[in-house]
Formats: structure tokens, C-alpha cells, sequence
């Protein structure tokens, strides 16, 4: 399992948001490039960039992800209000090695199977934030009455080459994944699954590793201190 | 209905390999207990974790494994499986493997960010049943670090090309091995999967 720290962009800072709600949010760093160095230097393999200002259409942190991929050597993936062909475009130019795609793909779906046929699969990732069950969009602001399984199953068919899995009210809380949701998605597909959300300790990731999720990303966990990116890596080692 | 015994040596879960064997239209169990293991048409050896951890795990499989490999039975091995199934590897310390198929397992070039992780796609050496209804350039599911160099080319039926050329598929009479993940590999990958699961039929 590939261990992938998380770094939210707000206002060119690194931080954490609380069920995603920007009004409960916390910087951790003034400068992102920080902590990203922080985690290369530990051994992560991929770096996850959200920009929440773009997320939220409040503004973007392009110069930012920017900096940060140019300061790095490790793979980065990008999301965050990712809406168009051009926006995509320029992430990968700049160098990220996925484009994720939330809200973009319920009101665009083309957009996915053209930015896939494009760039490749490898280069596209969907994500399925869920909220109390159902597909949360705009920032996770909005809920839809949408199944996530059969959405995940849509990306699927569209050309993405990975799902980021993300359960929204455990997203920061330090209460745990949710485990089951994260299982029953597994369990649908057959590409990769990366789970996201409410990692609180070593153990957590113990368990995402048994229900066979490619990669789980971590945020508040990390910035909390609950354990080292070093000590997580000790735990899921992969190799062969 | 084929039965396939899914080989269970330790750490992960086997989940995909499982179902991905069920959808290709087999009867799969997870098994560690040896006459069980006979008792099916064909053994799938998953990859999970480091070599040498993997080798000592399968320690009390090993023999079983190996006579059922001469005795003709259908076998195939997926990621670390492909690369327990040679000589030895060079990860971590000089591990043997099973020597069914010869070669040793190297590390991917430095060159490259390790490990691979990702979709890259196979150029097809030769033709293959496993391989009726895929081409060139489909896309396949990856997670390593190390690839399998053998001592002949002959059963290389596919390559696939990260920072150097190496050998994504072999197969040699009853043995078939694939350095990606098709139960991660989408329709494809199915396709890979289904085409296996009927060669052992006939």
C-alpha cells in the first residue's frame, strides 16, 4: 500500500479543513514546499496537492503547486477544481503526474474520456468524496442524491485510471476511515483504489492494507504528529 | 466449474485476485493447506510484500508448489508471484526463489522513480491464448520495484518498458506469470484473466 501525504492549499498556506468545511480551518504551514520537503525527505513516493481555493471556486494556488512540484523530485498529484481541458492540461504541464477530477466529471463527463484519450489514463484519477453515503460535490458544500458506487463505476467507463475514495465526514476528524464504504468500493471495481479520510493512527492504515486499497492519503494525522510519515512507511512497506 | 486454488502465504489481502479469477468464470479458493492446493485444476501465486519475507512464508507450500509446477498442473504467478516463481532475487539480500522458471530478479534502473506504480502498456512479443482479444499498447496495472531478467528469451510473451525493456508476461508450457496486476488492470485485465481461466479448461 502507498503511503500518500496530504498538502491543502489555502491562500498559498498548507491547511487542514474540519469535514472539509472551510469555515473550521487551520494553517499548519505559511510555506507548502515545508512540509512537502518534510515528507520526500521521509521516503513518500507520491505527494497529494489539493487546492481548496479552487475547489471552493474562491481562487486558485497554481503558483504554489507549482513551486512545490518544482522543488520536489517525487511523483504529485493534483486536485481541486480541476474543471476544464485547459486547467488539466496545465496541471500535467507543470509536471503532476495525475489530474484528479471531482465535480467536473457529474456536469462535463466527456471531459474525463477526453483528458484519459489525451494524456492516457494514468494521468487522470477520479475522486468520489461521499457525504452521510451519497456524492458530494462543489467543495463538498453540496450533497447529491447520487449512489457513489455506480458513480465510481461511471469514472470507471469514462477512463480514469484510479479513484481517490474520500469519506467526507471523517476527512480531519482523527476518528478513523470508513472502513466499510472504503470496502464495499474495493470490492466494485477493478482499478486501483486510493482511500482518504479520518486516518488516526498506525493501525488505521493496518486495516486499509487487509481490504486491499492500492494507497491511502493522510493529512491531519501527519500534521497532528500521531505518528511520522517514516514510521508509517515501517508499517506497509511495499517491495517486490 | 475450473477450481483454482488462490495461494494464501501471509500479509494482504487477496480480495481482487478472487474475484477477478470468479468474474473470468472460476471457482477460487484462498488456501494454505496443502492437499487442498492439489486438489484444484490450476494454483494462482498473488504478489504481496518483499521477496525474501514472501519465500519464508511460503517455506511449508514450497515443495508442493514446485511438484504440482512438473507435474503439468496449470500455474500462474502475479507481481511478486511472477518473481518467486525464478532463480533468485536481488532484493534486500540474495533470496532463492522456486526456480521454475530460470533468471534472477534485479531492480529496475535508478533512473526512474521507484517503485513503479501505475498503468503502463505491453508490447507483445509473441502470441499468446492468454493474450486473444488484447494488443499492443493496452494498458496494465503496475507495482514493483524489481523485474525478472531470464536466462532465455523464448518465454518472454510480452515487454513493457520503464527506464529499461523487461518481460511483463511469460509463459512456458503450464506456467504463466505477469509482472502487472490484471485484477487491477480493468476490462483488460479481465480479458487476461477469462483468456487464462479457459486455457486451463481445455
Amino acid at each position: 500500500m502507498i503511503l500518500i501525504p496530504a498538502i491543502d492549499l489555502m491562500n498559498g498556506k498548507c491547511v487542514r479543513l474540519f469535514q472539509g468545511d472551510p469555515s473550521k480551518s487551520k494553517q499548519y504551514y505559511e510555506d507548502p514546499t515545508q512540509p512537502a520537503r518534510s515528507f520526500q525527505a521521509q521516503g513518500a513516493e507520491i505527494l497529494h496537492i489539493v487546492d481548496l481555493d479552487a475547489a471552493l471556486g474562491l481562487g486558485e494556488n497554481i503558483e504554489t503547486i507549482e513551486r512545490i512540484i518544482k522543488s520536489l523530485d517525487i511523483r504529485i498529484q493534483v486536485g481541486g477544481g480541476i474543471r476544464t481541458f485547459e486547467k488539466a492540461e496545465k496541471i500535467l504541464e507543470l509536471g503532476a503526474t495525475r489530474a484528479i477530477f471531482g465535480t467536473a466529471f457529474i456536469r462535463n463527463p466527456e471531459l474525463i474520456t477526453q483528458i484519459s484519450e489525451t494524456f492516457g489514463k494514468q494521468k487522470v484519477a477520479g475522486a468520489i468524496d461521499v457525504k452521510d453515503g451519497k456524492l458530494a460535490i462543489d467543495g463538498w458544500m453540496s450533497k447529491t442524491a447520487l449512489g457513489y458506487i455506480e458513480v465510481a463505476q461511471r469514472l470507471v467507463e469514462l477512463g480514469v485510471g484510479a479513484i481517490i475514495f474520500t469519506s467526507v465526514n471523517a476527512d480531519g476528524t482523527l476518528k478513523g476511515p470508513a472502513l466499510n464504504d472504503t470496502k464495499r468500493l474495493v470490492q466494485s471495481l477493478d482499478i486501483p483504489i486510493i482511500a482518504s479520510g479520518g486516518i488516526k493512527d498506525l493501525e488505521d492504515l493496518r486495516e486499509l492494507a487487509l481490504i486491499d486499497v492500492e494507497g491511502v492519503i493522510i493529512g491531519t494525522a501527519l500534521y497532528e504528529n500521531r505518528f511520522t510519515l517514516r514510521e508509517a512507511l515501517e508499517v506497509v512497506k511495499i517491495a517486490g | 466449474m475450473t477450481s483454482i486454488s488462490v495461494i494464501n502465504y501471509g500479509v494482504g489481502n487477496l480480495h481482487s485476485i478472487k474475484k477477478g479469477l470468479e468474474k473470468a468464470g472460476s471457482e477460487v479458493k484462498i488456501l494454505n493447506n496443502v492437499n487442498e492446493i492439489k486438489k484444484s485444476d490450476a494454483i494462482v501465486l498473488p504478489g504481496v510484500g518483499a521477496f525474501a519475507e514472501a519465500k519464508k512464508n511460503l517455506h511449508s507450500l514450497q515443495e508442493t508448489i514446485i511438484q504440482e509446477a512438473k507435474n503439468g498442473k496449470p500455474l500462474l504467478g502475479i507481481c511478486l508471484g511472477l518473481q518467486l516463481f525464478f532463480t533468485r532475487s536481488f532484493e534486500g539480500r540474495l533470496t532463492d526463489g522456486l526456480n521454475i522458471l530460470q533468471g534472477d530478479i534485479v531492480k529496475l534502473p535508478t533512473t526512474v522513480k521507484l517503485p513503479q506504480i501505475g498503468w503502463n502498456t505491453i508490447e507483445i512479443q509473441r502470441p499468446s491464448l492468454i493474450l486473444d482479444g488484447v494488443s499492443d499498447n493496452n494498458y496494465m496495472y503496475f507495482v514493483h520495484s524489481y523485474y525478472a531478467k531470464p536466462d532465455t528469451a523464448k518465454d518472454i510473451v510480452a515487454t513493457t518498458e520503464y527506464g529499461v525493456t523487461f518481460p511483463s508476461i511469460f509463459e512456458k508450457d503450464n506456467i504463466t506469470a505477469t509482472q502487472f496486476h490484471p485484477e487491477k488492470s480493468g476490462k483488460t485485465g479481465l480479458i487476461i484473466l477469462k483468456n487464462y481461466v479457459n486455457t486451463i479448461r481445455k
